[in-house]
């Protein structure tokens, strides 16, 4: 176990390093230049070579590459180009807003998607089962920032419930959470129905039951346990998704989060931010992964770690 | 026919096969079909809602919704349609490739596209669609990227179970050259999977169009797109609901024929996978 951990974190540094590399790549072959954007058109050659000095844009590629991996490995992102301010303070002021709504959504999905789930897989073509089915489906095909912008007019307008955006609470947090989960909802009823119908066809459950142990005994802690594995895997899934997906709705709901930041930080060209900002993502994703890789291991006895 | 009967009896299909057809021939006539120019303003009429003369109602500059939802079907199909293309031609090449040679050549086209998968899919399409410059043809550059590591992913799967049936055995015993044996021998077999994969992908890159047209990443104004008119339509949520509930719908409707029609192949073509 301790051999795999450590060959994972390893890993974690070409990782690291790729992410890097990737976005300075596609960071030099987009057109526009930052110099352009932050001068004056009347500026004068002196002061643009002045400037791009300064921002050490002077340098060759792989200088740079250079010195940002080295500033790196001293826990400096740099600075912003356009606001000056430290990257890691400006992502440090988001970035707790976008990981408060990714977790709020999955903590929705787990609420609401796994009891839907084992319930529809318990009575097979029932209403109920065709019912969940329909709402899963529905769940999967609508765009996120659509169903927001729906649940603001039903709740928030019409209703009077909820704020109408910004970060409000607790209580702001519930509509564009919601809203954001749906899909991973309709994801994890899927998982979830057709592991619990895997399972309860198996051999130990007829054995189980044919040994007259309760029902619920037999659902809860024969097949519950066994069909619930798989969700890890889909936690790691959802929770890129749930990122992603995280940037339109903080746009639907005015949410102060990283989506913003980013989208900003690219169209001016700001280079640092825009590489710290995605870095920030690409690790959250990569470490929680890991993560869920390790607790795999530890649940389930069968996984051999190699 | 056997297989004939058998997509006709599933509704999913049918359902799917309906709505793939409605989008087609929405998207191929627009033209005909529209009952206004979907360009031509109408500004004494901003934003009323649906009536008898214009069913869907009218947008913020007063142009025909109905005109525009049928206009906007070209650019979510070519979105949907090119970007899977790239995702299948490209990935799928790649994982096949890597599938059946193995050994470092596999893990260096692995290890690169698991690089492209460690950003979540809508960052990585925003990042490069805002990069080369927000329009159509970069909204489909930007989602093909991003399918091409998942492509690959499952083709090689395909591909490593493929390997070592007997009859790729017995066209390496007959003197097959590799590129042969993976195009003529590997590829017919992983492509049921990789047509049902397909068939929901275009599903998924609907939503991320209507996503990127929604935050100004896509098609440019004034050519209409599901996701831009949601986006126009924002401001005026609270007066005319209807700009923003029915692109909407719209959306969702082909993304469900999508989704259903992918899985009804799947259960026809793979029985196993479907649960009783």
């Amino acid at each position: 176990m301790g051999g795999y951990l450590i060959r994972r974190l390893l890993w974690l540094v070409p990782t690291i390093l790729g992410i890097v590399l990737i976005i300075s790549l596609m960071l030099e072959v987009i057109p526009g230049d930052p110099v352009l954007m932050m001068l004056s058109e009347t500026a004068s050659n002196e002061m643009r070579v002045a400037v791009r000095h300064q921002l050490g844009l002077d340098k060759t590629f792989s200088q740079r590459f250079g010195i940002y991996v080295w500033r790196l490995v001293h826990g400096n992102l740099g600075r912003s180009f356009m606001r000056g301010e430290k990257v890691s303070k400006l992502i440090g002021k988001t970035f707790s807003a976008t990981v408060q709504l990714t977790l709020g959504s999955l903590f929705l999905m787990l609420l609401i998607g796994v009891p839907l789930g084992v319930l529809s897989a318990l009575y097979p073509r029932s209403k109920f089962d065709f019912m969940t089915q329909g709402i899963s489906l529905v769940g999967v095909s609508m765009p996120a920032f659509w169903i927001g912008l729906v649940l603001i007019y039903l709740f928030a307008y019409l209703a009077g419930l909820f704020p109408l955006g910004g970060k409000g609470g607790a209580v702001g947090l519930i509509l564009p959470a919601f809203s954001l989960s749906l899909s991973s909802i309709g994801f994890i009823i899927r998982t979830i129905r057709a592991n619990m119908l895997e399972v309860m066809g198996m051999e130990y459950i007829t054995t189980a039951r044919s040994k007259g142990i309760l029902e619920s005994t037999v659902i809860w802690k024969h097949a519950f346990r066994n069909a619930i594995l798989p969700v890890l895997t889909v936690i790691g899934l959802q929770f890129g998704r749930l990122l992603g997906g995280a940037v339109v709705t903080e746009v639907v709901f005015s949410w102060p989060g990283m989506g913003r930041l980013i989208v900003n930080a690219i169209n001016t060209r700001d280079y640092p931010l825009v590489q710290g900002a995605i870095l920030v993502f690409g690790l959250a994703f990569v470490c929680l992964n890991l993560l869920i890789d390790v607790s795999y291991t530890l649940l389930d006895p069968r996984v051999k770690y190699g | 026919m056997k297989w004939g009967k058998r997509f006709l009896d599933h509704r999913g299909v049918v359902f799917g096969t309906i709505v793939l057809v409605l989008l087609l021939i929405a998207a191929v006539f627009a033209p005909y079909l529209a009952p206004f120019d979907p360009m031509e303003q109408n500004l004494l009429d901003r934003r009323s809602p649906p009536g008898f003369e214009h069913p869907l109602g009218m947008d913020i500059y007063g142009r025909d919704m109905l005109s525009r939802i049928l206009v906007g079907s070209r650019c979510s199909l070519l979105v949907g349609g090119s970007s899977v293309l790239i995702g299948l031609v490209v990935g799928g090449a790649c994982g096949l490739i890597a599938g059946y040679y193995g050994g470092g050549l596999d893990n260096l086209i692995m290890r690169f596209m698991d690089l492209l998968l460690v950003l979540p899919s809508l960052i990585l399409v925003i990042v490069i669609v805002t990069a080369l410059g927000p329009n159509l043809l970069n909204a489909i550059i930007g989602i093909g990227v991003w399918f091409i590591p998942n492509y690959a992913r499952l083709a090689r799967s395909s591909a490593v179970s493929l390997r070592q049936k007997d009859f790729v055995e017995a066209a390496k015993a007959i003197g097959c050259k590799g590129f042969r044996i993976v195009a003529r021998h590997i590829l017919p077999n992983a492509l049921s999977n990789l047509v049902v994969y397909s068939t929901l992908s275009v599903g998924t890159a609907f939503l991320l169009e209507a996503a990127l047209s929604f935050l100004g990443l896509g098609v440019q104004p004034p050519n209409p797109s599901w996701g831009s008119m949601i986006n126009e339509g924002r401001s005026y949520l609270q007066t005319a609901p209807h700009l923003v509930t029915i692109p909407g719908l719209v959306i969702m409707l082909a993304v469900i024929g999508f989704n259903t029609l992918g899985e009804g192949l799947r259960d026809i073509i793979d029985p196993r996978s479907t649960l009783k």
